[in-house]
C-alpha cells in the first residue's frame, strides 16, 4: 500500500501487537512519504498503539517498521531525525514554556540551542506566555509548547497524535498552517486524529484504521466520494411533519422519509451535504418551524463501519 | 547527562519528598537524643541495634531512598514523561546514570548527615566512629537506591513490593534467618561501617568487610545493567 510516488520514509510489513487477547494492530502494511498523512480512525482503533510502534517506543508483535530504511527499536540516533507528540500531556508543570523547550532541545543536543528554542516557540505563536510556568497554561497552549518540543531540533519525521485536542479553531487554522509548511520544506508527517474534518483540512493522504486494521488508505478526496455515497439517517422533528414529508420526499438528495411513532420524520439520503442546504429552506417555504434535526448515524464509528462493509461487499 | 540529572534532581525535591525526607532524617536523632536524656548510660551496643541497625539502616534509609528512587523513572512512567527522555539520542546507560546519580545524591546528603549528626552526639564525638556509621549510611543510600530506581522499571507495583521488601526481608528474614544476612543490604552496610571502624557493630550479625564490598558492587554493577536493559526492551508508555 503506497501514497505518492517519492521514496517511502515510513515503511511498516505485518506490523501487529497485541496485549493479551486483545488485538490492537493488525498485520498493517504501509509506506509513508513525505508529506501531511492523516492517520484516521474512532477511538480505540489503533492509532496511538501504531505511532508508537513507528517511534520505536512500543514493541511489536510481529512485523516490522523502519525509517529511513534503519530499525526504530534501540536506534537512539534516530530520534535526532524524528519529533514526536504523543497523546498524553508530557509536560513538566514547574518549568517554564521556554525551560521545557530548552530541556527537549538539550536532550536532543541542538546546537546551537537558543536559536533553536526562540525559531520553534516563534513557530507556535507563544513567545508571550513562554517565560510563565506551563502549570498555568491553558490545554491548548500546553499542546503548543509541546509542540515547540517536539519541534525545536528540526526533525525531518513528526509524528503527532491527536495533536489538536484542546485547540481553538484559531489554533486549528495556524496549525494547519504550519503544517503545511513544514510539508512544503518536505518533511514527513503523520498526524492522527478521530475527527473526519480535521484530518481532511490537513492531509492530502489519509490511512484509515478500524478495528486495529488498515480499512482503507490513499488519497483523501477518494475516501471522501466513497462516504458521501453512504446513505444517512437523518430525524427530523416539526410543527407540521406530514407537510414535511411530502415535500421532502421531492428532493434529489433524499431517497425515502418514513415517519416514527412519535411523529418525526425519518429520512434516507444519499447526499447529506444537499440535504443540509435543502432542508431549511424548504421548511421556510411552507413557514414549517424545525424544532430538531439530528443525524441518526453519523458517528465516526459508523462511517468506518460503513467504509469496512463497503469493502466486503 | 546535565539535563537529566537536574531535571530528576527537581523532581527528587518535590516539596512532598522533602517533607518525608526531613521527618525521617530527624527521627533517629530525635529518639537518640531522649535515649541520652532518660538513661544515664545508653550502652552503645543497645544505640548501635535498635538506633542504627533496626531503625536507621533497617527502615529509615530504605524508606527514604524508596520515596526518592520514584524520582528516578516511577514518576515519569506514571505521568507518561518518559517518552521525553528516552526519545533521545543517547545510549540508554546515559539516562540511567544521572537519574541514578540525582535519587542517589538526595537522600544521600539527608542520610549522611543525619547518620553523622547522631552518630557523633551518641558516640561522645569520636570522629572514627562518626566517620564509620556516615560511610555506612552512604553505601545503604547507594545500594538501596540502585534496587528501587531497577525495581521502578521492572514493575508498576514498584512502591508495593519495595515496603514488603523492607518489611519483609530486611526487617524480618535478615535479622532472624541465617544465611539471608548475605542478600541483605542493611547487613552489607553494617559491614561496610565495621570494616571503616571495626569498634562499631561489633555484636551485630554481618558478613565481612571484602565479601560485602564485593557483593555491593556486584549488585550495583548488575542492576544498573539490567535498568539499561530493560530501558532498551520496554514499552514506553
Amino acid at each position: 500500500m503506497s501514497s505518492g510516488t517519492s521514496t517511502p520514509v515510513i515503511h511498516a510489513e505485518g506490523l501487529s501487537r497485541w496485549f493479551g487477547s486483545i488485538v490492537a494492530v493488525n498485520d498493517i502494511t504501509l509506506d509513508i512519504r513525505p508529506g501531511i498523512t492523516g492517520l484516521l480512525g474512532p477511538n480505540g482503533a489503533g492509532k496511538s498503539t501504531l505511532i508508537r510502534m513507528i517511534a520505536g517506543l512500543a514493541r511489536v508483535s510481529s512485523g516490522e517498521v523502519t525509517v529511513f530504511g534503519e530499525p526504530v527499536r534501540n536506534n537512539p540516533p534516530l530520534s535526532k531525525r524524528m519529533g514526536v507528540m504523543l497523546e498524553h500531556e508530557t509536560v513538566y508543570g514547574f518549568m517554564t514554556g521556554r525551560q521545557f523547550v530548552k530541556l527537549m532541545g538539550e536532550l536532543r543536543q541542538v546546537s546551537p540551542l537558543d536559536q533553536a528554542v526562540e525559531r520553534a516557540i516563534g513557530n507556535v505563536e507563544l513567545r508571550e506566555a513562554a517565560d510563565r510556568k506551563i502549570r498555568t497554561y491553558s490545554r491548548g497552549m500546553r499542546q503548543r509548547i509541546r509542540l515547540a518540543g517536539t519541534l525545536v531540533h528540526d526533525p525531518e519525521v513528526l509524528l503527532l497524535d491527536e495533536p489538536l485536542n484542546g485547540a481553538d479553531p484559531k489554533q486549528r487554522i495556524r496549525f494547519q498552517r504550519l503544517l503545511k509548511r513544514f510539508a512544503a520544506e518536505g518533511r514527513t508527517i503523520v498526524v492522527s486524529s478521530h475527527i473526519l474534518e480535521e484530518v481532511e483540512r490537513i492531509a492530502d493522504t489519509v490511512l484509515l484504521l478500524v478495528n486495529g486494521k488498515l480499512a482503507a488508505s490513499g488519497d483523501f478526496r477518494a475516501i471522501r466520494a466513497a462516504l458521501n455515497e453512504r446513505p444517512y439517517h437523518v430525524l427530523v422533528a416539526c410543527d407540521s411533519p406530514r407537510t414535511l414529508a411530502a415535500a421532502v420526499v421531492q428532493l434529489d438528495s433524499v431517497e425515502a422519509v418514513k415517519m416514527d411513532p412519535a411523529g418525526r420524520i425519518v429520512i434516507l439520503s444519499r447526499n447529506v451535504r444537499d440535504l443540509q442546504i435543502e432542508l431549511p429552506k424548504l421548511a421556510q417555504r411552507h413557514s414549517i418551524t424545525l424544532s430538531r434535526v439530528v443525524p441518526l448515524d453519523d458517528s465516526l464509528e459508523s462511517v468506518f463501519g460503513y467504509l469496512v462493509d463497503g469493502g466486503e461487499r | 547527562m546535565k539535563s537529566l540529572f537536574l531535571l530528576t534532581l527537581r523532581r527528587a525535591l518535590s516539596p512532598v519528598r522533602l517533607l518525608m525526607l526531613g521527618g525521617l532524617a530527624l527521627a533517629p536523632f530525635a529518639v537518640t537524643a531522649m535515649m541520652l536524656a532518660v538513661e544515664d548510660g545508653t550502652a552503645m551496643s543497645d544505640f548501635e541495634a535498635f538506633i542504627l541497625n533496626a531503625m536507621l539502616a533497617g527502615a529509615i534509609i530504605p524508606l527514604a531512598t524508596l520515596a526518592t528512587a520514584r524520582a528516578g523513572f516511577g514518576d515519569e512512567i506514571s505521568d507518561r514523561t518518559l517518552a521525553n527522555v528516552t526519545l533521545t539520542p543517547y545510549p540508554r546507560w546515559k539516562i540511567v546514570l544521572p537519574k541514578l546519580l540525582a535519587v542517589t545524591s538526595v537522600p544521600g546528603l539527608a542520610m549522611a548527615a543525619t547518620a553523622g549528626l547522631t552518630s557523633y552526639v551518641a558516640y561522645g564525638a569520636d570522629l572514627a566512629a562518626t566517620w564509620a556509621v556516615t560511610v555506612g549510611a552512604v553505601a545503604a543510600v547507594v545500594l538501596y537506591s540502585s534496587l528501587f530506581v531497577w525495581l521502578d522499571l521492572v514493575t508498576p507495583h514498584a512502591v508495593g513490593i519495595g515496603l514488603a521488601y523492607i518489611v519483609v526481608w530486611e526487617g524480618l528474614f535478615s535479622r532472624f534467618i541465617y544465611g539471608v544476612r548475605f542478600l541483605s543490604l542493611r547487613s552489607h552496610s553494617l559491614a561496610i561501617a565495621h570494616g571503616v571502624d571495626e569498634r562499631r557493630f561489633a555484636d551485630e550479625e554481618h558478613t565481612a568487610l571484602g565479601l560485602s564490598a564485593v557483593l555491593a558492587v556486584v549488585l550495583i554493577v548488575a542492576l544498573f545493567f539490567h535498568a539499561t536493559r530493560r530501558l532498551r526492551t520496554m514499552d514506553v508508555p
